[in-house]
């Protein structure tokens, strides 16, 4: 499916996506939306571009290897919870900056739990895709 | 206290840090561990035995009663000193046996495993704790079994053993649990204050469940067949494990269990039958062996099931008998195991009929072989002897079947003596032109050295007795519920015991010399395989095996549509039953009036399931399944679920886009051609929707309010600082599940990888 108008669409389309599953994940608290939905929404926008460009190309535009991504999704995903470590709280308990920020609303560990979400469902969507993808050849 | 306990494991762990060091200087370490031990549980010998029993206690599960209790009393300190004490000699000794061996840090690995859990049973006052030593000392004994894993024997043997003494853990498992329903803990020093349990009405489980542990691990008939197959270990295991310590593991619960057991003919009479039974079966299965290890082995279960008649007769002669006996056992099987091992690593071979003269090569191991046999055979001044004088006292002044027992007990005595003659002494004595004997020489000091103080120490607690003679008053004083002051002393005269114990070493004597005659009696071996247990070990074994394949080929045939049928196919059956029972017509009726847009989304749906169905080609399925995906995620759109709308069209894209991936590597796309299987399927998909229909339906008059939906749309704002519900579940309320799911996600990618990676990446190279 290597044709010249899917290409230029996925190259035009790829940051509006990117984009849009940026926002869907940081306002996930108070709208609809959230790290799972967003990190599908990034992968999909990665599977299309295979699909236009090929997995060579793919793996050049991500930099970043899935198995980085898995990896460091989970990292972040444990770092939220070393606040509640440090203080002796109930592990997992939330911490929170008072500051409003546009669209996010409040911060704090709960977003960079979903952030570590986020990173996670990217990496292994892709890592499949690509793996399924580097079989054909 | 829970260093000492502790300090083994660690040292486990640094094993490889000490050989990383170098070997020279690991091999000075390894027996230092169990010499410290040592003399730590020598400090509490006076403290003990004065009364002082040491109890210490951290808290683990307080809600479950188990922690990590320890409570050492005179029981406990004599096996402690006994595991750590041959301990030292068997770790000093592996460093000369093990020498060179390929794998010799993993050996001592597993060897300190041993020991931290041993002396974790034999310490432990919670029976939780105490189980969790006991498994482990199955575990590390299945591994020192299996050491040589590249016998086939070994691995047998080792499986046999674990397979064995981990169904006895088991079943005292059960039997700890029922003493928490009759006590209501599981803290044996507060259990002991119950008394006697033969009240109780799990009474007669408990002592079962106690008698099936102890049996298992201590050999007793007719389980005894794993022990002699264990013979497949190094010899410093065998020594250490198989006679010393490990298989005792069943005398000391059975000794510990007595005071809230015993006294009941449940108990005493089957530990006497058993017993007994074991003792002179296993010396009669002893005197074909020409294996020195084997010879060795039917006679420590021989001596086991004595220990076990012992504890059996319960009387206080019967239980001092017991504990000398078991001392003495200790000392003199353990030199005699590292002695076989001695003559097996330094001759080649373990046939005693091959094995003559080699006592003028190997004089120091000669020695401790000597000491050792004289202990076994029970002749003055060694324990032995006074072992063997406390036993005949205890059984000629048991009343009941007096001549019978005395028979018995003369008879597997007397095949000791020949098992001493014929492992210790044999190999040692006469001329050395014998080939075997001709390039050996001395072992070195440090597999002598150990053999030969634990036969100094088995001579001077012969004749000094009053180091003895307190610790065995304080062991008899936890194990037995009636005072007795506890006198042993080396000479008692010329008694009834004193001229039996001289017949048994003339029978004993007589025996081996008419060794030849008893090698060519031949047993009837057909009619003997259905008696043998191992026999019913084997053939169960097998049986499981069958049944499992025949289940895996059933239900795990490697097709996914099969998987597929079966998952939903079980679901039918067990939740269609209360579906059918608690269905009612006026679930139908309490439908909500049908919108126009939900007829538009049904139809589309129908459509695209009927296309799916019908689809001649795999891509067009692919396409038609995608469009209910499409449509369902249209339908949450309807309903206000915007969350559930966008995962459903993102996950229904990467599914189509994945499907694109693989979908000219598949095979040829099949319809399912045979009209019997089209209904089957038909048939099990329809009701499944039906019954997922009538669920749906059911919910609805779902009458109890959840509280857990209030509590969320309730707090979600005020704690979790977010106005969407679903979000602040996944990231705050329950984020400890979703970090379980993360995680397992990522673990999954690690399987992707593995399946479906590593071949794509040997392309790229």
């Amino acid at each position: 499916m290597n044709t010249t108008v899917l290409k230029s669409a996925a190259r035009f389309l790829i940051p509006i996506f990117m984009v849009l599953s940026f926002f869907l994940l940081i306002r996930g608290h108070n709208e609809p939306g959230g790290g799972f939905i967003g990190g599908l929404v990034a992968s999909s926008a990665l599977a299309l571009y295979l699909i236009a460009a090929g997995l060579e190309e793919s793996q050049k535009l991500m930099r970043i290897r899935p198995i980085v991504l898995i990896t460091a999704g989970l990292l972040v995903a444990f770092l939220s919870t070393v606040p509640s470590i440090i203080t002796g709280l109930p592990f997992m308990t939330a911490f929170w900056i008072n500051t409003e920020i546009p669209v996010a609303g409040k911060v704090g560990t709960p977003l960079l739990f979903d952030l570590g979400v986020y990173l996670l469902v990217i990496g292994i969507t892709t890592k499949i895709i690509f793996n399924l993808a580097g079989q054909e050849k | 206290m829970f260093l000492i306990i502790l300090i083994s494991f660690i040292a486990s762990a640094s094993v490889p840090l000490f050989y990383r060091i170098g070997p020279k200087f690991a091999r000075i370490v390894m027996p230092a561990v169990p010499m410290i031990i040592f003399l730590y549980f020598s400090s509490l010998y006076s403290g003990v035995i004065s009364g002082d029993n040491i109890r210490l206690s951290i808290p683990w599960f307080t809600a479950l009663d188990v922690n990590f209790s320890f409570y050492i009393d005179g029981l406990g300190l004599l096996f402690s000193l006994l595991i750590s004490g041959i301990g030292f000699v068997v770790f000093l000794f592996a460093t000369g046996y093990m020498k060179g061996d390929s794998l010799e840090p993993r050996f001592f690995i597993y060897l300190y495993i041993f020991m931290g859990a041993m002396i974790g049973v034999v310490t432990a006052d919670n029976l939780i704790v105490l189980f969790l030593f006991w498994e482990l000392t199955s575990i590390s004994s299945y591994l020192l079994i299996g050491y040589y894993n590249h016998q086939e024997k070994s691995r047998y043997a080792a499986l046999q053993a674990l397979l064995v003494t981990g169904t006895g853990g088991i079943s005292l498992l059960a039997a700890f649990i029922l003493i928490y329903f009759a006590t209501g803990s599981f803290e044996f020093s507060y259990i002991k204050d119950f008394g006697l349990l033969s009240e109780n009405v799990y009474y007669p489980y408990i002592a079962i469940l106690i008698i099936l542990g102890a049996f298992t691990k201590s050999a007793q008939f007719p389980f005894h067949f794993w022990l002699p197959n264990a013979m497949a270990a190094p010899g410093p295991v065998s020594a250490y494990l198989h006679s010393a310590t490990m298989v005792k593991a069943g005398v000391f619960i059975l000794a510990k269990f007595n005071p809230l057991l015993g006294g009941e003919p449940i108990w005493n009479t089957t530990l006497l039958t058993v017993g007994l039974t074991t003792a002179v079966i296993s010396i009669f299965l002893a005197l074909k062996q020409t294996d020195i290890k084997k010879l060795l082995a039917y006679s420590t279960v021989s001596a086991l099931g004595t220990m076990v008649f012992l504890n059996g007769i319960g009387s206080e002669k019967a239980l001092l008998a017991m504990v000398v006996y078991l001392i003495a056992h200790a000392l003199y099987k353990a030199t005699l195991f590292l002695v076989a091992g001695t003559i097996d690593h330094e001759t080649g071979t373990r046939n005693v009929n091959r094995l003559y003269g080699l006592g003028r090569h190997m004089p120091y191991t000669a020695a401790a072989a000597l000491i050792a046999s004289f202990s076994q055979i029970g002749i003055i001044p060694m324990l032995g002897f006074t072992g063997k004088e406390s036993l005949l006292a205890a059984i000629l002044t048991f009343e009941g079947y007096t001549f019978l027992l005395t028979v018995l007990v003369f008879f597997s005595s007397a095949g000791m003596v020949y098992v001493a003659i014929n492992s210790g002494l044999k190999p040692f004595w006469g001329k050395t032109a014998g080939n075997a004997a001709l390039q050996v020489h001395e072992a070195p000091y440090t597999m002598w050295a150990g053999p030969i103080l634990l036969g100094l120490i088995s001579i001077f607690l012969g004749i000094y007795p009053p180091l003895l003679n307190n610790l065995v008053q304080a062991v008899y004083n936890g194990i037995s519920k009636d005072d007795f002051g506890i006198d042993i002393y080396l000479w008692h005269g010329f008694n009834a015991e004193f001229i039996i114990g001289t017949l048994i070493i003339l029978a004993g004597i007589s025996l081996y010399f008419f060794r030849e005659r008893i090698y060519s009696v031949s047993l009837p071996f057909g009619v003997i395989k259905y008696i043998k247990p191992s026999f019913y070990y084997d053939s169960g074994l097998q049986a499981i095996i069958s049944f499992s394949k025949l289940q895996t080929r059933l239900l795990q045939n490697g097709y996914l549509r099969y998987y597929i049928l079966l998952i939903i196919s079980t679901v039918l059956l067990l939740a269609g039953y209360p579906v059918i029972q608690n269905f009612e017509i006026a679930h139908i009726n309490s439908a909500t009036p049908v919108t126009f847009v939900e007829v538009i989304l049904a139809l589309l749906l129908s459509i695209s399931v009927l296309a799916t169905i019908r689809a001649k080609s795999r891509l067009a399925a692919v396409v038609s399944i995608g469009v209910v995906g499409y449509s369902l995620s249209l339908l949450f759109v309807v309903y206000g679920a915007p969350d559930l709308a966008m995962t459903q069209f993102a996950v229904e894209t990467l599914t189509v886009v994945l499907f694109v991936l693989i979908i000219y590597r598949l095979p040829k796309f099949l319809p399912a051609s045979r009209i019997s299987r089209r209904l089957r399927d038909g048939l099990v998909a329809g009701m499944a929707g039906v019954m997922m229909t009538a669920i749906t339906l059911m919910i609805l008059f779902y009458e109890r309010e959840s509280e857990l939906k209030n509590y969320f749309l309730e707090k979600s704002l005020s704690e979790g600082k977010g106005k969407n519900v679903v979000n602040v579940i996944l990231v705050d309320f329950r984020a400890l599940d979703t970090i379980g799911e993360i995680t397992v996600l990522a673990i999954a990618a690690i399987g992707v990888f593995a399946l479906i990676g590593l071949k794509s990446r040997e392309k790229k190279i």
